[in-house]
C-alpha cells in the first residue's frame, strides 16, 4: 500500500517534470502543479525535482517552506482561509477566525481529524473594500461576520453529510 | 437597442455579479450583454449599466438577480415610448446621450466619484477587459504605434520630462530608471512588470489589471522597446486568480493580434511577454527578491548594488516597473509630457490610484491627482474629519497618521512630512473605536510572518518590537520600552538588507510621533503625567549638541543643529522624560515641583 502510493507519486511527479524538462526557472510552477495533484508537496516529489532539475534538495525545500502557498502536509478537502489583512482586521476579522476555530474545533493552520477542513489565515486577498472576507476553496465571501461564517461552515459540513 | 454591462471584477463577482450576468441571458429578451471590469466603487457591487438607444447610460447598484427583469423592463419601456418607470432603482447616470431621469445624479457627481480624475483607470468598468477589440476601439495601441516611430532615446526623454515616478512605492523617477537600463551594453535585457501587490489594504493594481489588462501590456511593450528588452515577465500573485486568468487571455489575444511576438506591428522590434506567478510572499515585491523568485528560488532579497538595472534577472540588465507605472506610459506617449504634467503637483505629476478600505462607509479604489489633501479622499470614502482616528498609508510598512494630518497633500514629498509613505497606494481608515496599539501590533505580526529571515536585524528586530508593543499593551510598559523601540527602529533602518526591514519601523515610529497620547495612557508612569516634574531644561554647559534627545522627542519639541546647544520648547513639551533618560551627558535637568519629595514617596509607596 505504502509502496503503491510512493510509486504513484513518483509517476505523477515525473510526468510534471517532463513538461518542464530542464527549465530551472520553472521550479515554482512545478511545485504548484505537484501541489495541485496531491494537495501538498510530498517528500518523494521534492527528491525527484531536485535530482531531475539538478538543484540541491535544500534549495527545493527552502522554496517549499518559504512560500505561504506550499504545504508539506496533506490538507483537508475544503480550504477555508480567513483574511487577516489590515483592512479586514480593522473590520474585526479576528473574531471570525476565533469563531471558526471554535466551530471546527481546530486551530489556525490545522486540519480537522476527519480531513474535511483546513483552516488558514491569509494576509490579504486584495478584496479589502469588501472586508472582512473569507475564502472557501477559492471563492470569496464578502462582508462576513462570525455568525455568517459559522453558518457557512455548517453548510459545508451538511454537504459532506455530517 | 438595449445593451447591458455587468461589472465583473473580483469585487463584483464575490458580491454575486456572476449570477446577475447569467440572469440577463436567462431572461431571453432582446439584449446585448457584456462584461466589464470594476469602476472602483466596490460598495455598489454588483453594478449594472444599461444603455438604451440614444439615451444616457443608466447605472444600477447592488443589483440582485431578481431585479434583472425590472431593469430590462425599464429599458424596454424607455425604448418603446420614452417612459421613465421605477426611478427608484436607478442609482446614477453616465453622460452621453439624450437626457433622461433628470432627478438622478451623474455618476461623477456622487460623493465617491466627485474629485476623481480618471486617466489610468478611464477604461475600467467601461470596456470589456477580455476583448482586445474594445481596447483598440477605445483608443488603445495608438500610443504603441506612435512609440514605434520614435527613437528609444526620444521615448525615454519624454518619460523623463513627464516626471512620472514609480507607482510601486519608492517613487523613483521612471525615466531615470529606463535610461540606466538603456545605457547598459548587453546582448540580452529583461523587463519585469511588478504586479506583486501584497501589502494588505492595497488592491488598485488588481482592479486595474482585471479591468484593463491591455493597457498594462501596451505599457510593457513600449517600455521594452525604449530600453531594448526583448523578453518581459509579469510577476503576479497566486491570490489573484481572476487577474491571472484575464492576463493570460489578454496575452494570448495580443500575440494573435501581433502586438507581442516577432516584428510587432510590422516593425523590427520583437518582444515576448510571459506570466510568472508567485506563491504567497510579501517580500517578493522587493525587486531583488522578485528576481530570485522568477529564477526559481526562494524569494530572498540580496544586497544592492549591483542594481537590477545593471545585473538583474539571470545576471542581465533588467527594468522593473510597477503595473500602474507601466499603465501610465501609453497616456504619456500619446498625449505628451506637458499634458501629463498638467495633473498632480510639481514634484509628483500625474494621477494615482488609491485603494480605500477599513472603517469607511464607501470603499473601493479611486484615482485622484497627486497632491490633493488626504481629507478629500476621506470625503470620497464618506467620512467626516471627526470620524477618522487614524489613517494607515502605504500598508504595514507605511505609516500611521492622525486626524490632524488630513490636510497633508497626498504626494511623495508631502506625505513624508507626516512620517508616512505613499507606498503602493493603500489607504486604510481607522475609526474612533479602534486601538492604535492593536493596529500596530497587527502590522508587526504581518511583517514578522513575511520577513524572509535572511538578515538578523529584520528577523529579530521586528519580533522584539512586537514583543515590546505587547508589553505596553498589557500595561507593563515603561518609558524605557519606548526608548528601546526607537533604538530598534534605528538599527532596522540602518542595517536591514532590503526595504521590508528598512521600512518595518515606520508604523511604530509614526505612531509614537502621531499618537503619543495612546502610549501615554498605556504606560503607567505616564498616565496622568509626572506630577512632580514641572519642566525639563537643557543645561547649556553640558549639552554638546549630539542630537540624541531631539531624535526621541515624540513632540519634536527640541530644536538645535548638530553640535549646537539644544533647546526644549516648553509649550510643545509633554514632560514624558524620554530626552532626560536618553541624554548620555546628563545635560537635561528636571525642574521639580516644591512638594516633590513628598509626592515621590507617595508614588514610590503606591508601587
Amino acid at each position: 500500500m505504502e509502496e503503491d502510493k510512493d510509486a504513484r507519486e513518483a509517476e505523477i511527479t515525473s510526468e510534471i517534470l517532463r513538461k518542464h524538462a530542464g527549465d530551472k526557472g520553472a521550479l515554482l510552477q512545478i511545485l504548484r502543479e505537484v501541489q495541485a495533484a496531491f494537495g501538498y508537496v510530498p517528500k518523494s516529489s521534492m527528491l525527484a525535482i531536485s535530482s531531475q532539475l539538478g538543484i540541491p534538495l535544500s534549495q527545493v525545500y527552502s522554496a517549499v517552506t518559504f512560500y505561504n502557498e506550499f504545504r508539506t502536509e496533506k490538507r483537508g478537502k475544503h480550504l477555508i482561509r480567513v483574511c487577516l489583512g489590515t483592512a479586514c482586521c480593522v473590520r474585526r476579522s479576528k473574531e471570525i477566525m476565533d469563531e471558526l476555530e471554535s466551530v471546527m474545533k481546530i486551530r489556525e493552520g490545522e486540519t480537522d481529524p476527519a480531513g474535511i477542513f483546513t483552516l488558514e489565515r491569509v494576509n490579504c486577498v486584495g478584496a479589502c473594500s469588501l472586508g472582512p472576507v473569507v475564502e472557501v476553496d477559492g471563492q470569496l465571501y464578502p462582508r462576513m461576520n462570525p455568525k455568517k461564517a459559522r453558518s457557512l461552515v455548517l453548510e459545508i459540513l451538511k454537504g459532506e453529510g455530517r | 437597442m438595449i445593451s447591458i454591462r455587468v461589472g465583473l471584477g473580483s469585487a463584483g463577482i464575490s458580491s454575486g455579479a456572476m449570477d446577475v450576468y447569467k440572469k440577463f441571458f436567462e431572461l431571453g429578451r432582446d439584449l446585448s450583454v457584456y462584461k466589464t471590469g470594476e469602476m472602483g466603487a466596490s460598495f455598489l457591487a454588483p453594478v449594472v449599466e444599461m444603455k438604451v438607444d440614444n439615451y444616457e447610460t443608466l447605472i444600477f447598484a447592488n443589483v440582485k438577480p431578481e431585479q434583472c427583469y425590472r431593469i430590462v423592463s425599464i429599458g424596454e419601456r424607455l425604448s418603446k415610448d420614452g417612459r421613465e418607470i421605477w426611478p427608484k432603482l436607478v442609482y446614477a447616470k453616465r453622460r452621453g446621450g439624450s437626457p433622461i431621469f433628470k432627478n438622478k445624479p451623474y455618476i461623477e457627481e456622487t460623493p465617491f466619484f466627485k474629485g476623481q480624475v480618471k486617466l489610468v483607470s478611464a477604461r475600467c468598468g467601461i470596456i470589456n477587459p477580455e476583448s482586445i477589440e474594445d481596447y483598440h476601439s477605445s483608443g488603445g495601441f495608438s500610443a504603441l504605434a506612435k512609440a514605434l516611430t520614435m527613437k528609444p532615446e526620444e521615448i525615454i526623454e519624454e518619460v523623463k520630462r513627464s516626471g512620472l515616478r514609480g507607482r510601486g512605492g519608492g517613487g523613483f523617477p521612471a525615466g531615470e530608471k529606463w535610461a540606466a537600463v538603456r545605457r547598459q551594453e548587453s546582448s540580452q535585457k529583461y523587463l519585469i512588470c511588478n504586479f506583486d501587490e501584497g501589502d494588505p489594504g492595497a488592491f488598485m493594481n488588481r482592479a486595474l489589471v482585471e479591468s484593463d489588462p491591455f493597457a498594462v501590456i501596451e505599457g510593457i511593450v513600449i517600455a521594452a522597446y525604449a530600453v531594448g528588452a526583448s523578453e518581459a515577465f509579469i510577476y503576479t500573485r497566486s491570490e489573484y486568480p481572476l487577474a491571472v486568468e484575464r492576463l493570460e487571455k489578454a496575452l494570448e489575444d495580443a500575440r494573435t493580434a501581433g502586438i507581442i511576438g516577432n516584428n510587432i506591428l510590422n516593425s523590427e522590434f520583437s518582444i515576448n511577454i510571459s506570466l510568472e506567478i508567485g506563491a504567497g510572499a510579501f517580500v517578493c515585491g522587493e525587486e531583488t527578491a522578485l528576481i530570485s523568485s522568477i529564477e526559481g528560488r526562494a524569494g530572498r532579497p540580496r544586497p544592492r548594488p549591483p542594481y537590477p538595472s545593471e545585473k538583474g534577472l539571470f545576471g542581465m540588465p533588467t527594468l522593473i516597473n510597477n503595473v500602474e507605472t507601466l499603465a501610465n506610459i501609453p497616456l504619456i506617449i500619446e498625449n505628451g509630457a506637458e499634458w501629463f504634467r498638467g495633473f498632480g503637483s510639481k514634484s509628483s505629476p500625474g494621477t494615482k490610484m488609491f485603494s480605500i478600505s477599513g472603517d469607511a462607509p464607501l470603499s473601493g479604489y479611486v484615482e485622484v491627482p497627486l497632491g490633493i489633501p488626504l481629507l478629500k479622499v476621506a470625503e470620497m470614502a464618506g467620512l467626516r474629519e471627526q470620524d477618522v482616528k487614524a489613517v494607515q498609508l502605504g500598508g504595514p510598512s507605511g505609516g500611521l497618521v492622525s486626524r490632524s494630518h488630513l490636510s497633508i497633500p497626498l504626494d511623495y514629498e508631502g506625505i513624508q512630512g507626516a512620517e508616512a509613505i505613499i507606498g503602493s497606494g493603500g489607504i486604510v481608515f481607522v475609526g474612533n473605536k479602534r486601538q492604535i496599539l492593536e493596529t500596530i501590533q497587527h502590522g508587526l505580526k504581518f511583517l514578522i510572518s513575511e520577513s524572509c529571515g535572511r538578515c538578523t536585524p529584520c528577523r529579530e528586530g521586528i519580533f522584539r518590537m512586537s514583543e515590546t508593543i505587547q508589553k505596553i499593551q498589557d500595561g507593563n510598559g515603561t518609558p524605557e520600552d519606548v526608548l528601546n523601540l526607537y533604538g530598534l527602529s534605528n538599527t532596522l533602518k540602518d542595517t536591514s538588507l532590503c526595504g521590508l526591514g528598512r521600512t518595518a519601523p515606520n508604523l511604530v515610529l509614526s505612531s509614537i510621533r502621531n499618537f503619543f497620547s495612546e502610549y501615554e495612557s498605556a504606560i503607567r508612569e505616564w498616565r496622568g503625567k509626572l506630577p512632580n516634574v514641572l519642566s525639563y531644561e537643557i543645561d547649556p554647559s553640558r549639552c554638546n549638541g549630539c542630537h540624541l534627545c531631539s531624535l526621541v522627542c515624540p513632540k519634536k519639541a527640541i530644536s538645535g543643529g548638530r553640535l549646537e546647544v539644544h533647546r526644549i520648547e516648553p509649550d510643545l513639551c509633554v514632560r514624558c522624560g524620554l530626552c532626560y533618560r536618553q541624554c548620555p551627558y546628563s545635560a537635561i535637568k528636571e525642574n521639580l515641583a516644591e512638594r516633590d519629595s513628598r509626592l515621590k514617596i507617595e508614588i514610590g509607596q503606591r508601587k
